[in-house]
């Protein structure tokens, strides 16, 4: 019980970037969050759920690069994502369980992550640059032009749980801002055009 | 000989370079001829005379870093070099470059540095989101050890090595080469005291050597060319090639191998065609996210290290971001501030804490509601968050451009604070 209750705080601190990327600007308000979580997950108990054959084969690749078999966590993160779409408490219970790591040691790598994700994500996640050089040429326009089209904010799912928009540092492609990236593939130079004709393509590719 | 040792393979129209068409072109060379002709020690002096500094930031030279590695037989028998891939300064594009223009340089650089320092085996940490990159290294390596270029007893030569991938799944600080250790042992990436430093007890508490990128893409030529080449490609005091770039309001947004010592002007109005039509230049930031700002007054200072400095700010990463009279200055360190803020690991008071205060106070500064007294607020941080506050750089890094903003555009937040909100969205 006591391992849930900082698990829930690991995953709800304001440096933990999971938390601050879906509740962006509200750091200051996680003390509740917290309290709020610990009692939430008081009242379950969980499991871990097995890993499957496949992920385990790829983690025990992972486990021959590194000298020590906890080096492996991020990666584990992220290959039970790749398969699962996102790391449930069951999986990260699966995953600290079969590199011999307490499941909230685990949890404090999980939640420092931008990149894993520890509630459903859409089927795309649009990671969406908001740093300087895309601020600069105009990507606040661009980001609500999404938000409208899709209806989500930062953090949001679509209904259909086809899409997730989310606030992503810097991606190193500055001279073509704004930018951001999508299903692995970074899309350059977006006007509002740009974007109604990406999304129109992927409509008409279903 | 080339004047352009880090781009002359790179054409980013095709892809890049095969291990066949990359050795066709002389790649590799340099490590034949090391692995022939040199010792370790012979490498270090050669790199610690060229003059070579580190390109991901600090600018500390590279020879000096790599000598304070234990050598001999008394030394561990493990040691490592970890490449820092991770690269997240705000309006910084350049190691991408490099990675997804010419992946086998990369690689020769490693080769170089591992082997002076006689690492056997080499991460290199990428940065989750450099997709490309990340496709690009694992089939240039795999290319490398189906030539015998890595593996066992290289080319003959005794000397071992294994280049391993790592991606992370991003966050900033893990551009900090402790966090980054961290991070690579699987832990939160929180900053390390130092010292010790990672040169003595780094990975896994072996001695570990943390380059950038664009640093060990240096290598290859100066193994091969000499330090007198090295040193004749620099226009001013430093020595080599810097990758330098400009976004921003520019015509020409992009990213170009420059002598060190190009006056800034060159790089802005030559290379990236000046401002766009109808905007006008008000400062820049150098060399990514945590530099001061410059004004145009400084577009005749040329790009070395030690002139930047004198100015006020740090040449850095050489990517520079460009202000213009259109966009609100406020908002920019605004959005700086806000990126900081959400990139503290959180492991120091004062970066943790004093980064969302400043990003609070900006976002009241937008909407309107900043007070006089923001303003002290905001100037007492630059001592909290300044240099030997905290464990690490980034909130030193943070105060840069805030620090400067607070110089160069006082009227600006005179405006924000008596004028109810950004004056740009009124």
């Amino acid at each position: 019980m006591w391992e849930l209750a900082l698990q829930a705080m690991g995953s709800s601190t304001h440096a933990c970037r999971f938390s601050a990327s879906f509740d962006r600007g509200q750091a200051r308000s996680h003390r509740v969050f917290v309290m709020t979580a610990i009692i939430a997950t008081s009242a379950a108990r969980l499991a871990a759920r097995a890993l499957t054959a496949e992920e385990k084969h790829e983690i025990d690749h992972e486990m021959t690069l590194y000298p020590d078999k906890k080096a492996v966590g991020l990666e584990a993160l992220k290959i039970v994502q790749k398969h699962q779409g996102w790391v449930s408490d069951e999986s990260l219970m699966a995953v600290a369980d079969y590199l011999g790591m307490s499941a909230h040691e685990l949890d404090g790598v999980a939640t420092f992550f931008n990149l894993i994700f520890r509630r459903p994500v859409g089927k795309n996640v649009i990671l969406f640059c908001d740093s300087v050089s895309c601020w600069i040429m105009g990507c606040d326009r661009i980001k609500d032009h999404i938000s409208k089209r899709l209806g989500i904010d930062y953090g949001q799912t679509t209904a259909d749980g086809e899409y997730t928009l989310l606030p992503v540092p810097c991606l190193g492609d500055c001279d073509r801002a704004p930018v951001m990236l999508m299903d692995g593939e970074q899309h350059r130079n977006l006007t509002p055009e740009k974007i109604d004709q990406l999304f129109a393509e992927r409509a008409q590719k279903k | 000989m080339t004047d352009r040792p880090l781009t002359r393979n790179i054409d980013m129209t095709r892809a890049p370079f095969d291990i066949g068409q990359y050795r066709a072109a002389g790649g590799y060379a340099s490590v034949e001829k090391m692995l022939k002709t040199m010792a370790p020690g012979d490498v270090l002096d050669l790199v610690k005379n060229s003059g070579l500094k580190g390109r991901g930031g600090a600018g500390f030279p590279t020879g000096l870093k790599w000598s304070f590695v234990p050598m001999g037989e008394n030394a561990p028998k493990t040691k490592y070099l970890v490449v820092n891939a991770d690269e997240m300064e705000p309006g910084t594009f350049k190691d991408r470059l490099l990675m997804e223009g010419d992946p086998h340089l990369l690689l020769e650089g490693m080769m170089i540095a591992a082997y002076t320092i006689q690492a056997n085996t080499a991460y290199i940490f990428l940065r989750g989101e450099y997709l490309r990159a990340e496709k690009l290294l694992k089939n240039a390596i795999a290319e490398a050890h189906s030539k015998g270029l890595l593996g066992r007893n290289i080319q003959g030569s005794g000397f071992d090595l294994e280049i391993i991938l790592h991606t992370s799944a991003g966050r900033y600080i893990c551009g900090e080469e402790t966090a980054l250790l961290n991070a690579l042992e699987g832990k939160r990436a929180n900053p390390r005291a130092k010292p010790p430093f990672p040169q003595v007890s780094g990975l896994w508490g072996k001695p570990t050597i943390v380059n950038n990128v664009e640093t060990l893409c240096n290598l290859p030529g100066i193994v091969n060319y000499g330090i007198e080449w090295y040193k004749g490609l620099g226009l001013g005091a430093d020595a080599g090639t810097k990758l330098c770039g400009v976004s921003g309001r520019v015509k020409n947004p992009g990213c170009w191998e420059l002598p060190l010592g190009t006056p800034i002007r060159e790089l802005l109005e030559d290379k990236a065609g000046g401002m766009c039509d109808g905007y006008e230049l008000r400062a820049f930031l150098p060399g990514g996210g945590s530099t001061d700002f410059l004004l145009p007054q400084h577009l005749d200072l040329t790009l070395d290290y030690d002139v930047i400095g004198k100015a006020g700010s740090r040449l850095a990463t050489g990517t520079m971001i460009v202000l213009d009279d259109q966009t609100c200055p406020v908002g920019m360190v605004g959005n700086l501030m806000k990126f900081f803020s959400h990139e503290s690991c959180g492991w120091c008071t004062p970066c943790r804490d004093g980064l969302p205060w400043i990003d609070e106070i900006f976002q009241r500064f937008e909407k309107g509601g900043g007070l006089e007294s923001d303003m002290q607020v905001l100037t007492d941080h630059l001592e909290y968050l300044g240099p030997g506050r905290t464990f690490c750089a980034l909130a030193p890094g943070a105060m840069a451009p805030l620090g400067s903003a607070l110089r160069h555009f006082r009227d600006d937040f005179h405006d924000h604070i008596h004028g109810g909100g950004c004056p740009w969205q009124r």
